[in-house]
């Protein structure tokens, strides 16, 4: 506490006084590290620290390191943090980059990397640099990326539809609580298409079926769902669309669309 | 020296004291209503009118204008007279002052509800209704300080220097904030976009909450407190020095709003420091309250009154340690968009500036009537119905906030998010949200109970009528040897009035300036094009039904963000929108990216999620809005809305008025088209189109033409 004197100023408003007591020296005491703080805070931050978006392409870059999943982009592609204006062709090139599938995502990614990403990246994603081919070496950023060669990699392994009790209802459960608002719980199809029928617009096999949920077509409105089931969650709801829809008879079909496909 | 014989005009303060009661439970019951809204939609009754989304603003405008707005009318009429040794100035501006105020009251009750807003949080009212307050504010302005100039105590008492700082600031934020352009009687676009616009809102946003709920309710305090207490004010000089560093730093925080968001950082920085340093000028005010009541604490347990004013100057304090807590970067990353805002500003609201309102109110019913309080026991259940629903409240509204934070920002291992369905996060906190209700049903009952109490006192009594009072004039004023210069100053009220005035215009004009002038603080992005006539009217729509009440836009720089909703928000994003449509809460998802990528849905999925969300979400929350699916919209007013749209700096070209509605229908058309596919018949001129083409707008301006 300051100095409490306790004497009262000679002047009263409608009755009320006023005591001529000092300033409590704590809340002196708070108010100039209060200040203090706020003097330190703006170097803190601006001259040696990270602001917004340094921090965020290092969470992302952090990420890359650690191997874990997808998104891992933005610390090889931020358009938007450099200072002059973007050209669309800049745009363009990014944009390539990140709406892309995450595989190809990561092919592009290496194409354009300088020695040091390279290296990061193949130490980062060894499994998926395996089923790929290793062959993507170290080449300047300014190199347009072939596109179609990376397209054209798909998942060569022959795949089969899971049959066991516990994967078919997981995959009814997920069914039943996602892919029903657009395809209905028949499968009869609504704002989606007819899941019951032999007609598939990207293929229905599993190994087709499995990519498409996990992909999306997000044009027509299909959901690249790889963000949000697991990939042994999206086995095991496209076993249940292939062993338990397909071949059953809907309340309201929707016409078939896409190519006829007897398996 | 002679006196002279004047008297207190009582009926005025009677008039504010009723308004602040009706207003108060009127605001109360329509906070319920929307707290049963969330665990519960079905408690709009499907009515357009009764929405979420169009009583929140009712709720906040009630609370903070009718209800404390009037609360802080009822306490100055009645304190400044008696302060200043005067009455009012005039009573013709009293009488327009007050049924100014209650007039703008009663046209936000009727156009908030109709969907007749700004989408601007605390100033949604339209253009109209933004001149009459206006008018009306500067009413009480020229009332005020006329009365001050007329006064018979030559220095201005602590009171009246929050009420001068809450005119003159006010009246600023409310004017610089509304500068809108009108399309049509109750339409109209602000002059600013984006960042720019969002800078602007919170910078008023941020210091309505200062200077309509506190500068002048310290003001309030500073009579109150004293009176009731029968005790001195502790310190004076802590007076002094709290009051100027107070209205000085306050003005700068605003930005403390918009952290991690596409706002420069600078800006960012200014809101946080200039909010640190904020806890020490406010606290001066609860130490001056609490320290008051030195050697009165033995009746704090008897008096209701007291028991009200000492919780309330409590809340006070915590809310105001709390927001410069928040306004911290790793704080505030947690709470933003979370309930936990939601807890905060109540702490604020109920209990800073409702319990000093219902303390004001029982201490001026008896003299306002002239009788003995009707029921002290009735007052004490009402201070525990009011302190047990606050904490009912808040708690959970807390516990929320942290526990939604906590769950949106979850990784597996496999570096995937462990809740990616939006709607899993919001069903885990249903039950918090019916113990909230229950909070707010508490607080309602303690103030009908103040109602019944205050109404028997009335009858009990007589108003007493306007009082003699005897005091010699002012002398003329001259400067003393010796005097401080502050005590200087108290005793002239203009250069009071003046320095006021540049203390709280520093922090505005220091933020607003490099933002306008810079360039670089918003990077252009070049394939960012203007709304197309069909999506300006759908976003119209998203701002008539207040979607941005819990839909945000905007995706703040987190992996868990871009992870869950696409890359995140660039300045360069929102030069064409006017408004700004970031939103302060998500109660549903972010939309910023609804039009792109892995969150777009086709056309067919936003009708059917209109017409009813839980065909689509199972277990939402959301409103139903099948009268989008029926009205027809006849776009009168589109070419005014383009030609406004190119004044305010949008690039239409010259003349494109004429074609605008051959584009929107072209638009339209396609999307009647799409929906078709999908075994939907509807027509070109229905809202849900113009809406669809909106969302399916949404965060595209980052893709290549």
């Amino acid at each position: 506490m300051g100095k409490v004197t306790n004497e009262l100023i000679d002047h009263d408003y409608d009755g009320i006084q006023e005591y001529d007591n000092d300033l409590p020296g704590w809340w002196k005491a708070l108010f100039i590290i209060t200040i203090v703080i706020a003097i330190i805070y703006v170097p803190y931050y601006h001259l040696f620290g990270d602001l917004q978006d340094t921090e965020y392409q290092k969470e992302m870059g952090t990420y890359v390191e650690a191997g874990a999943g997808r998104g891992a982009f933005a610390a090889y592609a931020s358009p938007w943090v450099s200072d002059g204006e973007i050209t669309p062709a800049l745009r363009a090139e990014m944009d390539k980059i990140l709406d892309a599938p995450f595989d190809e995502q990561l092919m592009r990614a290496m194409a354009k990397a300088d020695t040091d990403q390279l290296a990061k990246l193949k130490a980062a994603f060894p499994d998926l640099i395996a089923a790929y081919g290793s062959g993507v070496s170290a080449a300047p950023a300014s190199e347009p990326v072939e596109t179609k060669e990376v397209a054209a990699v798909a998942p060569a392994v022959e795949m089969v539809a899971l049959t066991d009790e516990a994967s078919l209802t997981a995959g009814k459960k997920i069914w039943d609580t996602q892919c029903f608002t657009c395809h209905l719980n028949d499968g009869g199809g609504s704002i989606g298409p007819n899941m019951t029928d032999d007609y598939w617009i990207h293929g229905g096999d599993m190994a087709s079926v499995v990519h498409l949920i996990k992909v999306g077509v997000p044009t027509k409105g299909m959901i690249p769902w790889e963000a949000t089931l697991t990939p042994d969650q999206i086995d095991q709801v496209a076993s249940y669309i292939l062993v338990e829809l397909v071949g059953t008879t809907p309340a309201t079909p929707k016409a078939p669309q896409g190519e006829l496909e007897k398996g | 020296m002679e006196m002279e014989k004047f008297q207190y005009d009582n009926k005025i303060v009677r008039m504010f004291f009723w308004a602040t009661v009706i207003w108060g439970v009127t605001a109360f019951l329509v906070g319920l209503t929307i707290a049963l809204q969330l665990p519960s939609p079905w408690w709009n009754f499907s009515t357009s009118w009764l929405t979420f989304g169009r009583l929140r603003p009712l709720h906040t405008n009630a609370a903070i204008f009718a209800f404390v707005g009037n609360g802080i009318f009822m306490g100055y009429y009645y304190s400044a007279q008696r302060l200043l040794k005067a009455r009012n100035f005039s009573d013709v501006l009293s009488k327009v002052h007050f049924w100014g105020w209650q007039g703008i009251i009663v046209s936000a009750v009727l156009t908030l509800p109709a969907g007749l807003s700004t989408a601007k949080e605390y100033a949604e009212l339209e253009w109209p209704i933004d001149i009459a307050i206006a008018l009306i504010w500067v009413a009480w302005g020229v009332n005020m300080m006329g009365t001050i100039l007329k006064r018979r105590e030559k220095h201005l008492y602590v009171a009246i220097w929050f009420y001068i700082a809450t005119f003159v600031t006010v009246a600023m934020l409310h004017i610089v904030n509304s500068l809108e352009m009108p399309v049509s009687f109750m339409k109209s676009y602000p002059i600013y976009a984006g960042v720019q616009d969002a800078l602007v809102q919170w910078w008023y946003g941020h210091n309505a909450v200062a200077f309509f709920l506190t500068t002048p309710y310290l003001g309030l305090m500073y009579y109150f407190m004293p009176k009731a207490a029968q005790r001195p004010v502790y310190s004076y000089r802590l007076s002094i020095i709290h009051f100027w560093a107070l209205i000085f730093l306050y003005i700068w925080a605003g930005p403390h709003h918009l952290l991690y968001s596409s706002t420069p950082d600078w800006a960012q920085t200014l809101g946080t420091v200039f909010s640190i340093m904020l806890i020490a000028p406010s606290w001066g005010g609860m130490l001056n309250g609490l320290l008051t009541l030195r050697g009165a604490w033995d009746r704090v347990r008897q008096d209701p009154i007291l028991k009200f004013m000492v919780v309330a100057i409590s809340a006070y304090g915590m809310s105001t340690f709390e927001g410069p807590m928040m306004s911290l970067k790793n704080y505030n990353a947690i709470t933003h968009f979370t309930d936990y805002t939601i807890a905060h500003v109540h702490v604020g609201t109920l209990g800073w500036n409702g319990l000093l309102t219902f303390g004001m109110l029982y201490w001026l019913a008896p003299r306002l009537w002239n009788a003995k309080l009707y029921s002290v026991k009735l007052a004490n259940v009402h201070f525990w119905l009011a302190t047990l629903g606050i904490i009912f409240y808040v708690i959970p509204m807390y516990w929320t906030g942290i526990t939604q934070a906590l769950i949106w920002k979850q990784f597996t291992p496999e570096g995937l998010l462990v809740y990616p369905n939006f709607l899993e996060t919001v069903l885990q906190l249903v039950p918090m949200y019916w113990t909230r209700a229950f909070g707010g049903t508490l607080y309602l009952t303690g103030s009908l109970i103040m109602v019944y109490n205050l109404v028997k006192t009335a009858r009990s009594g007589a108003p007493i009528p306007d009082q003699e009072m005897e005091a010699a004039p002012l002398k003329p004023i001259v400067a003393e040897p010796g005097e401080h210069k502050h005590r200087w100053l108290e005793a002239r009220p203009m250069y009071f009035l003046a320095l006021a005035l540049v203390a709280v215009a520093i922090g505005g004009i220091v933020e607003f300036v490099p933002m306008f002038v810079v360039k670089s603080n918003i990077p252009t992005i070049s394939t960012v094009t203007p709304y197309s006539p069909l999506e300006l009217e759908g976003r119209d729509i998203y701002i008539k039904e207040g979607c941005s009440n819990c839909h945000s836009q905007m995706i703040r720089p987190f992996r868990s963000e871009t992870e869950r909703y696409g890359e995140y928000s660039k300045a360069g994003e929102f030069v064409y929108d006017h408004p700004f449509l970031w939103g302060s809460k998500r109660t549903g998802p972010d939309l910023h990216r609804e039009g792109v990528g892995k969150l777009k849905k086709p056309d067919a999925w936003h009708y059917n999620h209109m017409d009813n969300p839980r065909s689509m979400s199972p277990g939402s929350i959301m409103p139903v809005y099948p009268w989008l699916l029926e009205r027809s919209n006849d776009y009168d007013d589109l070419p005014k809305k383009i030609s406004v749209m190119r004044t305010l700096g949008v690039p239409y070209a010259e003349g494109y008025e004429d074609q605008a509605l051959e584009d929107l229908k072209q638009q339209a058309d396609g999307i009647v088209a799409n929906l078709k596919e999908s075994g939907i018949e509807t027509s070109w001129d229905k809202e849900i189109i113009a809406l669809i083409a909106y969302l399916q707008k949404l965060g595209t301006g980052i893709l290549p033409k």
